[in-house]
């Protein structure tokens, strides 16, 4: 009997030896193709990377600060802060919209001016980028990865970072955000606006007629239509 | 670890993989409609979420960790209803290790390269890592001991319980 018994117990740690091996074998793979699909998603992140996503805010002419062509009739002028998130929303909707009726089709300028109430530091690097005839191209890219307010979205890394998206020479726009020339520009708009009697931002002017209320999108246009040439 | 312990390992890991397909499908959401994230003021989700990081060749890392998280919750369920079945805790336990590997590296690039932190990403990784943690412990196990243990516990009810 005890030897039957043996024979038992022996088969079954065999049985069992075997159940562990193929444990492990399982384990393994599932560890090393675990590692490999985590690996090639990294790898393949990088390889099929392209540059950020940056929402443009229109394709017209550009010079300096101004958006659309200089000779046009209707200036229009926007005092805004690039942390401002209403500023941002106003953009993407209402501005967007008076871009692509009056700017896009020759009608009216937009003039970008500094109001500068949350910080400087991206109004400053805005002057490093109008340096290099890319303002609005910087523009786009700090309102697209705006991020909450004063939360270190704008940081020196980042504002170089949007620098690299906007398609700006890095080492020079550092050197001039070093520089800390453009200080001045940035304090001097600011006491401007407020001369001017702007007291936050989003504020626009039309031909120096000040905008009442800039989300109401028709007395928007009907103060824009107001400057326009009647034939047009 | 007790066998009631091991037993409710794989429920506890259905209803991490809920709560993790929730967060990946709100994201992609959010991503592919435009939208504004709820970040609740904490860390930048918009910019982590509209970052060259947040996609690979277009689909959004959020979408694939929804996919990630329903696979693991369809394991874990039949891993549930079906305790005896050794490689269901191992397939598992993979998922949660690919998971938890990738969702460590974009954790890094959040803090490393973006300066930017998505609190969803961070609870996403937290749970990702919970769901390899719990898996590793019912898969270091003795294989079969779990019922080993049901069937001694039971034959030993029934001798308490008999004539």
């Amino acid at each position: 009997m005890s030897h039957i018994r043996s024979k038992r117990e022996q088969a079954a740690a065999i049985e069992r030896r075997r159940a562990r091996q193929k444990r492990a074998r399982l384990l393994w793979v599932a560890g090393l193709a675990a590692v490999a699909a985590a690996a090639l998603l990294i790898v393949a992140g990088g390889l099929l990377r392209d540059d950020g996503e940056v929402q443009t805010v229109s394709a017209a002419q550009r010079d300096g600060r101004v958006l659309g062509e200089t000779s046009a009739p209707v200036i229009i002028t926007a005092w805004e802060d690039f942390q401002c998130p209403v500023c941002k929303a106003a953009n993407t909707s209402v501005l967007a919209t008076i871009i692509a009726e009056y700017v896009d089709t020759g009608k009216a300028q937009l003039q970008y001016r500094y109001f500068s109430f949350l910080g400087d530091e991206s109004k400053r690097a805005a002057e490093a980028a109008a340096e290099q005839g890319k303002f609005w191209e910087y523009h786009d890219a700090l309102f697209t990865y705006q991020g909450a307010e004063n939360s270190g979205a704008f940081s020196n890394d980042r504002l170089s970072k949007l620098a690299t998206l906007a398609g700006l020479d890095l080492a020079q726009f550092e050197a001039s955000l070093d520089s800390g020339e453009y200080e001045g520009v940035v304090e001097a708009e600011l006491d401007e606006g407020r001369d001017r009697g702007v007291t936050g931002t989003p504020t626009f002017f039309v031909n120096g007629e000040r905008v009442p209320d800039w989300r109401d999108l028709d007395a928007f246009r009907a103060l824009i239509d107001s400057y326009l040439p009647t034939s047009s | 670890m007790s066998v009631s312990a091991q037993r409710a390992i794989p429920f506890v890991l259905v209803v991490l993989g809920l709560a993790g397909s929730a967060i990946g499908s709100y994201l992609t959401i959010a991503h592919w409609g435009d939208q504004p994230i709820a970040c609740g003021g904490v860390g930048d989700c918009g910019y982590v979420n509209s970052s060259e990081y947040a996609s690979v060749g277009g689909v959004p890392v959020s979408a694939l960790g929804a996919a990630l998280y329903l696979a693991m919750t369809a394991v874990a369920l039949a891993w549930a209803r079906r305790a005896c079945v050794d490689w269901l805790p191992i397939a598992y336990w993979g998922l949660a290790l690919a998971g938890a590997g990738y969702a460590g590296y974009l954790t890094y690039v959040e803090l490393a390269v973006l300066h930017a932190i998505c609190i969803w990403c961070v609870t996403s990784a937290v749970l990702l890592a919970v769901s390899l943690a719990l898996s590793t412990a019912a898969v270091l196990r003795e294989p079969g001991s779990t019922e080993a243990t049901l069937d001694a516990e039971a034959y030993q009810g029934r001798q308490g319980t008999g004539p």
